[in-house]
């Protein structure tokens, strides 16, 4: 048993890699919690239905906001990295998180190849009657004893297997359970945990819960001798208690300047983490989540009863004079790298084909949710029509809303445009809505026309639509990120998640 | 800054710490060996308005009233309790004495939670049964 008694160099090594993954985990969790700091239980997101909110703001009653407008800026010293920058906050947090799952996946691996399960897994259910009595012991202000042979109390084991094999795996999945392409793939996993509301709600309290653990632990570590468990954790033994504490604070201090240097890049150089950090999830994205086709049949019954909205209408006279005349002006041009390019209006474009309807959850990139039936024209029937050429590949959609003129929340000017690729189109439930909820499209929801995506995230789905461009490359569109929100915000292409 | 719409269960968390400390009186009253006659009166008296709060904690129409009875019960707990066991009393039963008795951890760690709680529903970040947090966004 004296292996349990000392810690091999691969578990120091990763216990370090832990605390640096989790706590950029945690940090950029919290940027992404920020843009929406409310949590609900029920998947329409409604407003004033939250269970818990962390901010101050109060909407008003008397016009149209959008989520944007509830957005809070949160201190760099708890949010990465701060300041309303959700784009790269989920660059942060993606990146991570990819990181703590490959530490944690070899953790795993090596704590089973090499016998060290036993530190953690009971073996015993003495261990269970012993926990109870060191409970005690230390609500007795005392030390409970150590399992002999090991390096832990019947408690401290307890909850360090309940942490590595309940709680890590329970945010992995209820992170996972917030993916658009996962749920639309799977909609029965969402509503395992609920839907997807309590998905998001189930992920934030295991977040409070690693918090806990971590101040836990820290006390743990001081009642029971900073010196000497420093000691184990960096040599692998007890020895040398005064250089093992001098040790564990400049891993402690590296730690944090790396979490300040994210910061500072972030704010420095935020193209460069949208490009880098960007790469390196757009990856597993494509090839983990793209293949998931939506999948998604809601009941009417779970149909949102207000559908939430993000984004503002355009305020341009000509939209508005087109809009009161039921846009009957309005038409959509199709072109670019095709073979037929296309100028309908909204007729012709209403009986191209027989309505597709579609009952399914929409993600905002903010965290809310909500659920609508949309009908339209499948994207792929108008791809058919105009035939795209070999060399098109990505569809560049074009709307009527010019952000500056029309999104004073939003940082950022010019036309609002999303790219997505040609591939996206393929997918049964990719549709060009002109209804919802079997009404004609609302203004604020895109009318005419908007995109529906469904294994995206929403700020995809561009709304008023009035051109589509098929092109082979995106790089000299706007600044070349694929997209206003890209460009702009440094939000990812790719929103499989 | 942070606010929290969840009465049923500030509610019901407020009658389990309130009842957790009256538990623990009670048992410590009926394990330990000697019963000192201001002891016995004090845990009566106390569990008594302990159960009272805690049943108002979930009335219409006196809840408000229940919980500042249970901060003032938990207050008065809680200070009993640090100054028996800074004060020396020679002669007292073990229970009565030290702080490594696990029990009376617990009930003082009830009521410094119950205080926090009520604290909270001052400051408005919680909110108790029967009211609603007024969101409308």
């Amino acid at each position: 048993m004296t292996e349990l008694m000392e810690y091999p160099a691969w578990l120091r090594i990763e216990h370090w890699l832990n605390v640096l993954f989790l706590t950029l985990v945690m940090r950029s969790g919290i940027e992404i919690l920020s843009s929406h700091p409310k949590l609900y239980w029920h998947d329409d997101s409604a407003p004033g239905t939250e269970w818990a909110r962390f901010t101050n703001k109060t909407m008003p009653k008397d016009k149209l906001y959008d989520t944007l407008d509830e957005e809070e800026s949160y201190s760099p010293l708890v949010a990465l990295p701060g300041h309303k920058m959700l784009g790269l906050g989920r660059h942060w947090h993606f990146a991570s998180v990819m990181g703590w799952i490959a530490v944690g996946a070899v953790y795993y691996i090596l704590l089973f190849a090499t016998g060290q399960w036993r530190r953690y897994i009971p073996t015993s259910w003495w261990v269970f009657q012993q926990a109870w009595e060191d409970i005690l012991t230390y609500l007795s202000f005392n030390l409970p004893p150590l399992i002999p042979g090991e390096s832990h109390d019947a408690i401290q084991k307890l909850t360090y297997a309940a942490v590595l094999f309940i709680l890590a795996p329970f945010q992995i999945l209820t992170g996972a359970a917030q993916s658009p392409a996962v749920e639309a793939r799977f909609p029965w996993f969402v509503r395992l945990w609920g839907g997807r509301q309590s998905a998001r709600s189930l992920h934030f309290l295991g977040l409070t819960l690693f918090a806990l653990f971590i101040i836990v632990h820290l006390a743990m570590v001081f009642f029971w001798g900073w010196g000497h468990l420093s000691g184990k954790i960096i040599f692998g033994e007890s020895r040398d208690p005064y250089w093992a504490t001098t040790l564990s604070m400049v891993i402690i201090a590296s730690i944090i300047l790396v979490h300040g240097a994210a910061t500072v890049w972030s704010y420095r150089k935020p193209r460069s983490v949208q490009q880098i950090l960007g790469a390196v999830v757009r990856q597993v994205r494509l090839g983990a989540l793209r293949p998931l086709t939506s999948r998604q049949d809601y009941s009417s019954r779970e149909l949102s009863h207000e559908h939430r909205v993000n984004g503002k209408p355009p305020t341009s006279t000509a939209y508005m004079v087109m809009a009161a005349h039921n846009f009957v002006d309005w038409r959509l041009e199709v072109g670019g790298l095709v073979e037929r390019p296309i100028t309908i209006d909204l007729p012709t474009l209403i009986g191209l084909r027989a309505k597709q309807s579609q009952r399914v959850l929409h993600n905002c990139v903010q965290g809310w949710s909500s659920i609508g039936e949309w009908g339209g024209l499948p994207l792929r029937d108008l791809v058919d029509m105009v035939q795209p050429l070999p060399d098109a590949r990505y569809l560049c959609l074009l709307t009527m809303q010019d952000s500056g003129r029309d999104e004073p929340s939003a940082d950022g000017t010019g036309q609002f445009y999303e790219i997505i690729d040609l591939q996206l189109s393929d997918d049964p439930q990719t549709l060009l809505a002109y209804e919802m909820n079997g009404e004609p499209l609302p203004i604020k929801h895109g009318a005419p026309l908007r995109l529906r995506v469904e294994t995206q995230v929403g700020f995809k789905m561009a709304k008023w639509i009035d051109r589509i461009e098929f092109v082979a490359d995106y790089s000299h569109i706007g600044h070349g990120m694929g997209g206003w929100r890209e460009d702009n915000i440094y939000f990812d292409k790719d929103v499989e998640i | 800054m942070v606010a929290f719409n969840l009465p049923r269960m500030v509610t019901a968390s407020g009658i389990a710490l309130l009842l957790g400390i009256a538990v623990v009186l009670v048992s410590t009253l009926a394990t330990v060996p000697e019963r000192t006659g201001y002891l016995v009166i004090y845990v009566i008296v106390l569990t008594v308005a302990l159960a009272a709060s805690a049943v108002m904690l979930p009335a219409q129409d006196r809840a408000h009233f229940g919980w500042f009875l249970g901060s003032a019960l938990s207050a008065l707990f809680f200070v009993t309790y640090v100054v028996s066991r800074l004060v020396s009393r020679t002669g007292a039963p073990p229970a009565q004495t030290g702080w490594d008795y696990a029990p009376g951890t617990a009930a003082l760690g009830c009521a410094a939670l119950f205080l926090t709680l009520h604290a909270s529903i001052l400051l408005g970040a919680n909110v108790a049964h029967p009211r609603r947090q007024d969101w409308n966004d």
